[in-house]
Parts: structure tokens; sequence; C-alpha cells
């Protein structure tokens, strides 16, 4: 049975180049069939035209003029609001804690003596419970590796948010 | 990636300018491909291409080699232009393709006075012809045929599925060689190509 003609498809799919065993047999129907010879013609025709240069120019001192624009210092990555929101006190928390697992908290103490008059007693309520929970850990620092991973989630939360906030509305995504 | 590229980026994220002027020499013509393509406006065309690389500067420091950097520089490139249509109001997704009228009210610079001139120019027929189409039609060919970008890529850049972009594709051609099969004679079109 002689094959069917070529869909518009299977003729673009040819053009791309996209072989396949549907392509094999499709090149044997070309060799026979006039009608869809021609309609590969075309559309060769076609795509040779539309690869050609349209002859789009921008002005010859373009680059010179977009660099003269250019700030005098270029930007560095920079954490986002949300992200220096919870990092910063996250960085503090964990400054503190080292810094009081090692450190005599006497001596620290003394020296937050002038904030007395809060009338804080900065030893049992914060240095103590600090300080057990530390120890309860056996002098191992699992905890830093656990700390580490909590920052990079919050960073990665932070940069999906971000990643939304930043994306184009594209009207077409949602209707194609 | 080449290593060219990454030498090249490398110094503009050290802060090198004339490193960021060979930049744009190498990627100003897929820039203006791509926004003369979408922005019909020709005096908006520069100052859109401009936009694109100030940002392109201002973002590069976070470049981490993930993709090509003709990927990553046409999807700036394509969003930029995408940004100035929205802000100006252009429809972007019509009835596939626009109607003459409503096109060259828009763009009337764009259009050729010579009709027949133009007929002898296939080119310059095509590329009137691609005017009057939607915006993601005419942005596929142009990253397809014109800066030679795969289906992936091309997915990559528009934020699209794959068959989504090959149907685009395979439906703008089939609507450019209906449009050139009803302008010229099979013997006369075949004769201007050869």
């Amino acid at each position: 049975m002689a094959r069917p003609h070529l869909t518009d498809s299977e003729i673009q799919e040819l053009l791309d180049g996209n072989i396949s065993q549907q392509a094999a047999l499709s090149n044997r129907h070309l060799e026979q069939c006039k009608m869809c010879r021609d309609s590969l013609k075309n559309y060769q025709i076609l795509t040779s035209a539309l690869g050609k240069d349209p002859g789009f120019q921008l002005p010859k001192n373009f680059g010179h003029s977009v660099v003269s624009r250019l700030p005098e210092k270029q930007s560095t990555i920079s954490f986002s609001p949300l992200f220096e929101k919870i990092l910063i006190p996250a960085s503090l928390i964990l400054a503190l804690m080292t810094t009081i697992y090692f450190v005599d908290l006497k001596t620290i103490a003394r020296a937050l003596a002038p904030l007395s008059f809060f009338k804080i007693d900065f030893q049992t309520a914060l240095f103590v419970p600090i300080k057990n929970l530390l120890s309860s850990f056996n002098g191992s620092f699992h905890f830093l590796p656990f700390a580490m991973a909590a920052l990079l989630t919050v960073a990665t939360i932070d940069r999906l948010i971000q990643k939304r906030k930043h994306r184009t509305h594209i009207p077409w995504q949602s209707q194609m | 990636m080449n290593t060219d590229d990454v030498r090249l980026i490398k110094r503009i994220q050290a802060g090198d300018k004339r490193a960021f002027h060979r930049f744009i020499e190498k990627y100003q013509q897929l820039v203006c491909h791509v926004v003369f393509r979408m922005v019909s406006n020709r005096e908006d065309r520069e100052d859109v291409c401009q936009d694109v690389f100030l940002k392109a500067y201002q973002n590069i420091a976070g470049f981490r080699f993930e993709c090509k950097m003709s990927t990553w520089i046409a999807k700036i490139a394509f969003n930029t232009s995408v940004n100035y249509l929205q802000k100006k109001k252009v429809p972007l997704l019509g009835d596939h393709f626009v109607d003459e009228k409503s096109f060259d009210s828009f763009s009337s610079d764009s259009v050729l006075p010579d009709i027949v001139a133009e007929k002898k120019d296939i080119v310059t027929h095509l590329e009137k012809e691609m005017n009057r189409m939607d915006v993601p039609s005419r942005t596929v060919l142009t990253f397809y045929h014109l800066d030679g970008m795969r289906y992936n890529e091309i997915a990559q850049v528009m934020n699209l599925p794959l068959g989504t972009v090959k149907s685009i594709l395979f439906r703008a051609r089939k609507h450019l060689k209906e449009r050139l099969m009803a302008t010229y004679k099979k013997e006369e079109l075949w004769h201007v190509h050869t």
C-alpha cells in the first residue's frame, strides 16, 4: 500500500533534521512524490530566507555609550532584606552561644554589670541556660553543622521567594 | 561553555570595563535580533538594547556558569523586551497574527512603501509578514533561524515547555510559507531563491 502524503509537521520535522524511523520512511516517499518534494522545497526556501541577516544594526558607538553609562562600581551579590533579617540575628545568636561556651561566665557578667539597671540577672537568665544547652552536646560540635544546615535552608527559601518576586510575568505562558 | 567566555566573564566580574566592552561587541548582534524583532518602535529599540546590557552588567556577578552565555543574555534581552511591551501596553498575544490595520497604526515606519520592490526581495517581504505576527511567534522564529538556538534553549529563554516552542515554530513557519505561496508563483519563488 502506497504511503499517504507527508503531513505538514512531518515535513517540518525533516526540515529541522529531527531524524527518526518515521523520517527514513518519509524520505523514501519523497523520492516518489512530487507534491511532498515541492512542499519541502518551499520550506527550505523559507528557512533559508529566515536565516538571512535582516540588516538590524545598532550605531557603531553603541558599545562605548553603554560602557559610559555603567556604574562606577560593579554591584556585588547582595543579600535580600528577608535574608538579612533572619541571617543577622541567627549569626549573632550563634556567635553569642559559641562565646559563652568558651569564655568564663563571670568575666562576661562583670562586663555587662553597667547594664544591671535593667534589673536582669544575665548569669541566671541567659548564660546558665545557654551553657547548659551547649554542655548537653557533650563537647561535640554537631550543632554547628545543624546550624549551618538551618541557615542554608533559610537562604534557599529566601532565594526561591526572590526568584518568584522578580520573575517576568509573560501572559502567554499561562495560555499556551 | 568555552574557555574564552569563562575568562571574559571572570574579568568582567572583577570589574574590568574593557572586558565588558568586548562582551557587548560579542553579543550585541544577538541582543539586537531579539529586541528589534520584539520592539516595533524604532526610537525605543536602542534604549531597550542599552537596558539589556546594563542589566547584564548588574547581574553578571551572580552568573554561575550553569548555562551558555548566549542563553543567559538572550533571556535578559527577552525579559527586558517583554517588560517594555507590557509597559507600553502592547498586546503580546493576540489572535496569533495581528491584522494589517492594527499593525500599520502601531508601526507605520516599518512598512515599506514600494510593494513591487518588496516583492523582489523575499527577506524584506518576510520581515513585513513577521511584523504582523504575534510576539511569541516572531521571537521563536528569530531564536531558531537567526540565532541558531535549539528548541530546548528557546524553551529555557522563554520559560515555555519544549513542545510549546516546537508548536509555535511549526505554526509560524506554516503561516509564512502560505503567505509566500500567496505572494509568489512557484517558479518565481524558486527562481528568486536560486
